[in-house]
């Protein structure tokens, strides 16, 4: 419709002219007015034409900017007014923004690398721009110490690991010394016990022996009563010996006495000589008979002496025998008072490497708990956990109610079956980890 | 804010918001320039596009920088330097270049972005020098020679300091 009136006011100066040639009066001036109307159209649509023109390669440019491609620029729109210093509005806009994706793009190729030198250079750029890069310069800085901190922590977790592993291996060891341990103490109890049984054994025996030793003293002693007593009857004999050689003495004198006296009587008295002599060998056997007796008595009486010597030697022998096994019975009742000690000792000792294998079997459980744990969070593939958790859930009721509690705690960390933060994880490994 | 060209032979000085920006075909020939450049180098965009780029370019520069320069940008590197240019009225000015291979939507390399800013004037006093070496050594060696030789020179310099080209000028312009 616009054009269509355009078209015809266009026109109007030309049929203005036709009309006034029909009419014949055509003037100079009339041309003139029309030739400056045509002239000024012509420059208005060809103005109007490059107006166009531009704004349809600025039209092209942001099209093609919205595509993805900043490169394309508006050029040669020198003269062409608004249309122009838009141009070069859209131009400087599209300068900014590639420069800047630029300088992003180029700076993250290297950081991808792991080059950090590489900063974006924010010179130049206004406002928003060079701000958001300057961010991104301190995030590139994050990412950097970020990677030295996660080189470092790499390095550490490789370090906790191989201690992980070799403190495994110790405390299983040492699970093994102390399971030895016990049984050495096992074999110290029964030493201990046997001990205790021979001395007892021995205590009965050496009182046994003591009293046997105890009457055959009193024995010793009685025959040396006896063997005093015999020997006070020999002082008796050996009196009355010396007593029947004084009366043997005074017979022969009176048998001497009645020879002289019968001599003198002669004949008279020649029978009594006769008696007398026959008294007088009498006295004399006696006396010999007393001596012969004396002299069996003095052999006699040696013999007891030395009878009465040896009970007394022997008396005191087994006085100190006596003693000395006393001394023994002592020994051996405090040989068995020390292998019952020992024995209970033992029991206490049994009783504490007990608990200590549990302990260290309760460590070595934990370990592997944490382990696992730890094999879940660092390593995304973790086929042989499902094994393992079972290993573990069998496990887990040899022991206490944190050990199980942790068990179960892993394993539905483990199965994924609750969803636990790693921040509440470690505060729940935290928790059972304390000391009740 | 706009940079004002002194005399001529005089150098001119960019600001510290002054962004030259210029884009080129894979031949060096411009097809952008934006208000920036046009400003401070004095040239009218009818001027510049589709021209070489080395339109520009100061006696001062050694040959060898800029065979450097299209060696990185053929590997697909980004380049850094320090670029001495001329200005329409004879005049030069300094500025920190930096230039990247621009990619179509389909991947293919399809022109060259140079982003100039204003540089370190301190990285100048350490260039220049350098550069001077440089145009000394290539002016002993014939044209085919020159840049080799120019450019083992920039490269037993930054063997001595232990340190890439990249490092080298990135450290002069934050320094």
């Amino acid at each position: 419709m616009a054009r269509t009136l355009f078209i015809l006011v266009s026109l109007l100066p030309c049929s203005l002219l036709v009309i006034s040639f029909v009419r014949e009066s055509f003037s100079l001036e009339l041309l003139l007015v029309a030739s400056v109307f045509y002239l000024s159209l012509f420059w208005y649509l060809h103005r109007h034409a490059r107006h166009k023109q531009t704004l349809a390669s600025l039209t092209e440019v942001l099209n093609r900017a919205a595509s993805g491609e900043l490169h394309h620029r508006a050029t040669h729109t020198k003269e062409y007014g608004v249309a122009g210093e838009m141009a070069w509005a859209v131009n400087e806009l599209l300068d900014f923004v590639e420069t800047y994706f630029k300088e992003v793009k180029l700076c993250f190729i290297r950081v991808n690398k792991q080059d950090f030198s590489r900063e974006a250079k924010a010179t130049g750029l206004p406002g928003d721009f060079s701000e958001s890069l300057e961010s991104i310069n301190q995030a590139i800085l994050a990412i950097k110490e970020n990677l030295s901190f996660t080189e470092q922590n790499s390095l550490t977790s490789q370090i906790h690991d191989i201690n992980l592993q070799s403190l495994r291996a110790d405390l299983f060891h040492s699970e093994s010394d102390v399971r030895s341990i016990q049984a050495d103490i096992a074999d110290v109890d029964q030493i201990a016990k046997e001990n205790s049984e021979v001395a007892k054994e021995s205590s009965a025996s050496i009182k046994q022996m003591s009293a046997n030793l105890h009457q055959s003293t009193e024995q010793i002693t009685l025959l040396q009563r006896k063997t005093e007593a015999l020997s006070e009857a020999s002082e008796a004999v050996f009196k009355a010996l010396n007593l029947i050689g004084d009366i043997a003495d005074q017979t022969n004198l009176l048998a001497l006495n009645a020879s002289v006296e019968a001599a003198r009587a002669g004949e008279a008295g020649r029978g009594f000589a006769v008696v007398a002599d026959e008294v007088k060998k009498l006295s004399n056997r006696t006396k010999d008979t007393a001596a012969e007796v004396h002299s069996v008595l003095g052999s006699l009486n040696q013999q007891v002496d030395s009878i009465r010597e040896a009970t007394s030697s022997s008396s005191a022998l087994s006085f100190e025998v006596t003693e000395q096994l006393d001394d023994f019975l002592q020994l051996f009742n405090s040989l068995e008072l020390s292998s019952a000690q020992t024995s209970d000792k033992v029991a206490l000792v049994v009783d504490h490497a007990d608990s200590a294998v549990e302990r260290i079997a309760q460590v070595i459980f934990k370990q592997n708990v944490y382990a696992l744990l730890e094999e879940k969070i660092t390593r995304s593939e973790c086929s042989g956990l499902e094994v393992q958790m079972e290993e573990i859930r069998a496990k887990a009721e040899e022991f206490s109610g944190a050990c199980q509690s942790l068990a179960d705690l892993a394993i539905q960390y483990v199965a994924a079956e609750a969803s636990i933060s790693g921040d509440a994880l470690v505060d729940k490994l935290r928790r059972l980890d304390q000391p009740v | 804010m706009l940079a004002q060209p002194l005399s001529n032979c005089s150098e001119v000085l960019l600001n510290g918001d002054d962004l030259i920006i210029s884009k080129t075909d894979l031949k060096g020939r411009i097809t952008y320039a934006n208000r920036t450049f046009m400003r401070v180098a004095g040239f009218g965009e009818e001027d510049l596009l589709h021209k070489p780029h080395n339109l520009i370019r100061h006696p001062d520069m050694p040959k060898g920088v800029f065979k450097f320069l299209w060696e990185e940008l053929r590997q697909g590197h980004e380049f850094f330097g320090f670029v001495k240019n001329y200005t329409a009225d004879g005049g030069f000015y300094w500025v920190f270049a930096n230039i990247t291979p621009d990619f179509d939507a389909q991947g293919n390399v399809q022109g060259y972005f140079s982003v100039r800013r204003r540089p370190n004037p301190d990285a100048i006093k350490v260039i220049e020098p350098i550069y001077q070496k440089m145009n000394e050594i290539e002016q002993r060696h014939s044209p085919v020679e020159a840049c080799k030789h120019s450019l083992a020179f920039l490269n037993q310099l930054l063997e001595g300091k232990q340190i890439s080209y990249e490092r080298f000028v990135m450290q002069l312009q934050s320094r």
